[in-house]
């Protein structure tokens, strides 16, 4: 079943296109990251997709044909910064919630201990940590236990502890069969937490697809030697090479599909470059995302 | 409808600010309609004899004319409320939240025109039991019949008080500050429109500036008749007063003024990105 489907999605700030013809489709069930770096779009396209920002172009459908606020009472998000009356306590906020989302305000003490909040329940929201604040923010999307709960940043601003518990909430409420779409600049958060990726830059989808396909599948290999010029020459022309990069005294290569390590270190020694350092890193997310994320071309999985 | 109001009513009550401009509000009027009959005029004519007894102002029915009157003169304070309620959402960015969460705009606009409803009920209320109190303890020899044959002033004073805060929620969803709105509304409402009224009713028309939205939304309930425009009268040979506007007209204005307003704001907060 699909939750959501965009079709060319564009917005402009003025001079700045911040959301260009963007087209999602994101199924049930799926941890659904939009990654990219700052300014790419994440906020914008999620405060399109919840009817606070109107889009200049394209369309959208919440579950199979909703938009505004029907679909929007069936999804628990959470844009940018939790926005609560700082005057009031976290129960009477969290009334205020539950009513305009139809909701049984007897939910309202369950998600305050499920964020581990029961103690400050009767406090003043403004007298709450950033942290605390973060975890209300998060209890008050999971009132009513919604289907559907669309995340942006929700880790910004916390310490580890608290990154932490936020994403084990994440993946503790992903394991229940719930659609989660979850906007972030953080490719490790994205890695640990999503199915399914969409990378973003200026507006642009670079990339779309199984997180295990698309960020996961790559190993970095990390070569220094004394003659760094000869080494470059020589992986520019090896033909297992896919693409390198120079960083500082160190080259950070990304080999071909079915090439190995060991194959590219006999080519080098073949044509008698010798290496101070070979080093394969797995994983190493924040040099392909960089990788991927430079490169200006559309790149499908 | 019931929905929006038992959403508005945590926020609104809860609200330290509303609380105190709330008390402040009803303390200032209490507070000048108890002093008002005590002032001692200096408005003895040569013969000496006083024509103008503040206290009969005070006698039903025309107690409704005077405390709708008075209580017009601060409208500006509900206006206030309302600044810093509509204010407030945009600060806390909790309009944006209430979308998010499944409101739509329209309703977020009609949750604040009901709060302006309640307010202005509770004012018009508010007047009305002072009126009777007043009217009981001031009036000497009435007939029962009479104690509300003016008593559709408070009505005045209700669509007055209305078209007050429904011009201060335009500044407010406008500006999205709540500084800049209270400046602006005030220096628009004591200033700005005066001015352009002066000017217009001096060159282009007399008399033009009557139709305003601001003249007919302060001053539409007119100074209590027998005090000063007796004693204008009395003192300037004055034989025409300044013909003011038939109350249909007046009325049909402000409520063409509220729909306006009404209409503006939505227009602007249903275009706006939140």
């Amino acid at each position: 079943m699909i939750i959501l489907e965009t079709d060319n999605l564009d917005k402009s700030y003025g001079p700045v296109h911040a959301v260009n013809h963007l087209s999602l489709t994101v199924g049930a069930g799926q941890v659904y990251g939009i990654l990219g770096p700052n300014g790419s779009g994440k906020t914008t396209t999620l405060s399109m997709l919840m009817g606070i920002v109107r889009p200049n172009g394209g369309g959208f459908k919440w579950f199979g044909g909703l938009q505004g606020p029907e679909a929007n009472r069936r999804i628990g998000a959470l844009i940018e910064t939790p926005n609560f009356y700082p005057y009031l306590s976290l129960e009477q906020n969290l009334k205020i919630v539950c009513r305009i989302k139809g909701i049984d305000e007897k939910d309202i003490q369950r998600v305050i201990r499920l964020v581990g909040l029961q103690e400050r329940s009767r406090s003043r929201f403004q007298t709450l940590s950033l942290g605390m604040k973060q975890r209300l923010a998060l209890g008050s999307l999971l009132l009513g236990d919604p289907d559907v709960l669309v995340l942006d940043e929700v880790t910004n601003g916390l310490d580890p502890e608290g990154i932490a518990e936020v994403r084990t909430l994440i993946r503790q409420v992903a394991s229940t069969g719930k659609t989660i779409i979850l906007a972030s600049h953080i490719l490790d958060e994205v890695e640990k937490v999503c199915t399914h990726v969409v990378i973003l830059k200026k507006g642009v989808k670079l990339a779309e697809g199984e997180v295990d396909s698309l960020i996961k599948g790559k190993e970095v290999i990390i070569l220094s030697g004394d003659n760094l010029d000869q080494l470059t020459t020589a992986l520019s022309a090896s033909l297992l090479v896919e693409s390198f990069t120079r960083d500082h005294e160190d080259l950070k290569v990304i080999l071909k599909g079915e090439a190995k390590t060991g194959d590219l270190s006999k080519e080098l020694m073949e044509k008698g470059i010798a290496l101070n350092r070979i080093e394969v890193r797995k994983n190493r997310l924040e040099d392909q995302f960089l990788e991927l994320v430079k490169q200006d071309n559309t790149l499908q999985p | 409808m019931m929905k929006l109001l038992k959403i508005e009513s945590v926020k609104v009550l809860s609200y330290r600010v509303f609380q105190i401009l709330a008390i402040l509000y009803a303390g200032a009027f209490l507070l000048s309609v108890s002093v008002f009959p005590l002032l001692k005029l200096n408005t003895q004519l040569a013969n000496n004899q006083d024509i103008l007894n503040l206290k009969t102002l005070y006698y039903f029915p025309q107690i409704w004319h005077t405390f709708s009157y008075f209580a017009a003169k601060s409208n500006i304070f509900l206006a206030i409320i309302v600044i810093f309620l509509v204010g407030n959402e945009f600060s806390y960015n909790t309009f944006r939240q209430h979308v998010v969460n499944g409101l739509s705009r329209t309703e977020l606009l009609q949750g604040k025109v009901l709060v302006i409803l309640c307010i202005a009920l509770a004012n018009t209320l508010m007047v009305f039991v002072f009126g009777m109190v007043f009217g009981f303890i001031y009036s000497s020899g009435y007939a029962f019949h009479d104690i509300f044959s003016q008593i559709y002033y408070l009505g005045i004073y209700f669509i007055q008080a209305v078209g007050h805060m429904l011009v201060a929620m335009m500044f407010a969803v406008w500006l999205r500050n709540k500084t800049l709105s209270m400046v602006l509304l005030i220096i628009y409402q004591y200033i700005l429109e005066p001015i352009i009224r002066l000017v217009l009713n001096k060159y282009v028309l007399v008399n033009i500036g009557l139709y305003f939205p601001m003249r007919i939304i302060t001053k539409f309930i007119p100074l209590p008749d027998i005090a000063i425009t007796e004693m204008i009268k009395a003192n300037t040979d004055f034989k025409d007063m300044t013909t003011a506007l038939p109350l249909w007209l007046n009325l049909a204005l402000i409520l063409g003024y509220c729909t306006i307003f009404y209409f503006i704001t939505r227009r602007i907060l249903v275009k706006r990105n939140l």
